[in-house]
């Protein structure tokens, strides 16, 4: 079962240290990924996805700091890499893309020469686009063409010679997941890669994505907050909350048998036209502050199922089912009564 | 538009500007209190004489009159005789100006590729030491007066140590084509005035260039600092280029955008504002030509100097957008 994982997160702990305090953004995460597998990151805002992506990547900018933790990408462990090394990995073993198409691409060079830069770096060695060979660039020039049409970039030929603003938002992400494939990496990650675009748009981008891992065979991590998203794409999901995985399991079962509260909050407040309710349900509290959590499991002040050993002790992530872990002191106590119900319906 | 239409057509708007500015330092010289030709002839002269280079200037006739007779002379080459000079105004700058140029090209040199560099290291080492010196570096340039820094490195390194020369030019090389005088002698092969003139331009160009680098330090470390946080520059990391590629290529050309604007307009300043760097190190350039001519009450050379300041900072001007142009292709220029 091993040789299919691609990515094994353990135990992994990135603060940051501000004036206010050190801020416990990601505390005690593990997860991993299989190959070619779409694997989906939730929460809400602020709770630690984006740096847990960061982290994987090794893009920590100061005052942040891995604390401890493993990331074993492809057997090594990244943390003990040189950053030179760890280049190396960056686009071509991992490579990531942003929520913001709009200003993740350099708005002061042309879309072909962004993407041919990754492909140069990575295939040849080249740092500099000026001093590549012609014959490489107008070699190269072909397969950058190809990466647009394969996220099916209209009339490429020209979007290659196109400067950021002259594109639309989408024409825009696609431009970046062809480039952050350019180097064929074996990890996607991409950090809301649609929160920003329209619906139809989102759609469009959503398949493309998963278009490319059946035709790369790429894996994908997919940070988002939209449940909709997590359904229609992944193949597995972590709910994170506050800095932990609080629940992680196939797509399937986590919509069918969410165990933890609140992945069952989240999924009560999805709006629905079948049932008919008179006021959307939502999760009471906000996301706590990270640098003063609460002791215990941090959900407890928003949970409705508290006790006293919540306020105590942090729960540990346990399998209740094979695939399926939960991090909550009545893990067992609430999948037997999801299990219960399911049956009486 | 193409680029020589968008030149041709910002060239046309010096006129109005050479017609402005014109109109401004000729009613100010008329209003000032002040007796051309008496200053002209001197405290001794005759009336006769006094009265008689009124008649040949036109300064007894209307004002309008006047400024016709010098507008047309601006345009046909003739901007008035510098009676501090003796000689016509156009001559003097012609003169002097390439000393200026000279100067400030050298202060550029020296201002851009440093202030540009501590601003970038500044921005990248943010609240390190490297920060914190290229701060009051650049803090002690902006709030330092300029004559102070002159006198203090000629105190230093003419006086003290004796090391460089404290005043003028050096000499003139064997052939003068540009009136730059350290390209006339690399051109005309003549390696001892080369020695000598590069040995002079040191101080000054020092002096002259400290408040721009200083400037210019601030203004790149604000737009790196701003640049680096960008999506764009976590995609360039991303991608698996090197620190070195990730500052100086994906964000430094869009960080220069606003440096831009101030070395444009700081060398445009330099041209003219030399005056306390040039009367320091005696250097015979526009700006101690403007004092001398402040000084004597020598409207014409005042005014010879006002225009052609008002020129430069047009062209300059126009330099600067066309560079922007050039680094920013979102900019279209004419739009």
């Amino acid at each position: 079962m091993d040789d299919d994982i691609l990515l094994k997160v353990e135990d992994l702990h990135t603060y940051f240290y501000t004036y206010e305090g050190v801020v416990k953004a990601v505390d005690g995460v593990s997860f991993y990924v299989k190959k070619g597998e779409v694997f989906g990151v939730v929460g809400e805002t602020g709770c630690g996805k984006s740096v847990t992506a960061l982290s994987i990547i090794g893009l920590i900018d100061e005052p942040g700091k891995i604390v401890s933790g493993k990331i074993i990408f492809q057997g090594k462990n990244l943390r003990e890499l040189s950053e030179d090394e760890m280049r190396k990995i960056r686009g071509k073993g991992i490579s990531m893309i942003f929520q913001e198409p709009m200003t993740a691409l350099n708005p002061v060079y042309k879309i072909g020469d962004q993407i041919l830069e990754i492909i140069l770096l990575h295939k040849y060695g080249i740092e500099d686009i000026k001093k590549a060979p012609k014959d490489i660039k107008k070699k190269e020039r072909k397969r950058v063409i190809d990466m647009l049409r394969l996220v099916r970039m209209p009339d490429p030929e020209r979007a290659i010679d196109s400067y950021p603003h002259e594109l639309s938002g989408g024409m825009r992400q696609r431009a970046m997941i062809a480039m952050m494939l350019a180097a064929e990496p074996s990890l996607l990650i991409a950090d809301e890669p649609t929160t920003a675009l329209d619906v139809t748009v989102q759609a469009q981008i959503l398949n493309i994505l998963l278009d490319m891992r059946d035709k790369l065979g790429i894996s994908i991590i997919l940070i988002t907050h939209d449940l909709s998203v997590v359904a229609d794409v992944c193949d597995r999901v972590a709910v994170m909350y506050a800095g932990n995985i609080v629940e992680m399991a196939d797509v399937y079962t986590i919509f069918k048998h969410p165990v933890h509260p609140y992945t069952r909050g989240l999924m009560q407040a999805i709006p629905s036209i079948a049932e008919k309710k008179e006021e959307l349900k939502y999760i009471k509290g906000s996301v706590p502050n990270l640098i003063y959590p609460p002791p215990g499991c941090r959900f407890h002040p928003r949970c409705e199922y508290a006790q006293d050993i919540c306020k105590k002790e942090k729960p540990k992530l346990i399998e209740v089912e094979p695939g399926h872990y939960v991090a909550c002191h009545f893990a067992k106590e609430f999948f037997e009564k999801e299990k219960e119900s399911d049956k009486n319906e | 538009m193409k680029l020589w239409q968008y030149i041709a057509r910002r060239l046309l708007l010096l006129l109005p500007v050479i017609i402005g500015v014109t109109l401004i330092t000729f009613t100010i010289s008329f209003v000032i209190p002040a007796d051309p030709a008496r200053a002209w002839a001197g405290q001794k002269a005759p009336p006769s004489v006094v009265e008689k280079i009124r008649i040949e200037y036109h300064l007894n006739d209307p004002v309008y009159v006047q400024y016709y007779y010098y507008i047309t002379g601006v345009f046909t080459g003739n901007w008035g005789y510098s009676h501090s000079e003796k000689r016509p105004v156009i001559q003097c700058l012609a003169d002097y100006f390439p000393a200026t140029l000279e100067l400030t090209i050298w202060a550029m040199a020296i201002a851009i590729p440093t202030g540009i560099y501590l601003g970038v290291v500044s921005a990248v080492k943010r609240n390190k030491i490297q920060d914190h010196l290229s701060r009051v570096f650049a803090l002690s340039g902006v709030s330092m007066p300029i004559f102070w820094l002159g006198l203090l490195l000629i105190l230093i390194f003419y006086t003290y140590l004796g090391w460089f020369p404290a005043s003028g030019r050096g000499i003139a090389p064997t052939h003068v084509y540009t009136g730059l005088w350290i390209l006339d002698s690399l051109l005309s092969g003549d390696w001892h005035a080369l020695a000598i003139d590069v040995w002079h331009i040191i101080l000054p160009s020092i002096t002259l260039s400290y408040a721009t680098l200083a400037v210019m330090t601030r203004m790149t470390r604000s737009s790196m600092l701003e640049v680096l946080r960008l999506d764009y520059i976590k995609t360039a990391k991303a991608k698996g280029l090197s620190k070195k590629v990730v500052i100086y290529r994906h964000a430094l050309r869009n960080a220069l955008i606003p440096t831009l604007t101030v070395s444009g307009l700081a060398f445009a300043g330099l041209l003219g504002g030399a005056v306390l760097t040039e009367t320091i190190f005696a250097w015979p350039g526009m700006g101690r030509y403007a004092y001398q001519a402040i000084s004597t009450l020598d409207y014409p050379a005042i005014m010879g100097v006002t225009l052609l300041m008002a020129i430069i900072f047009v062209i300059a001007n126009l330099i600067v957008d066309i560079m922007y142009a050039y680094l920013d292709p979102r900019i279209k220029l004419g739009e």
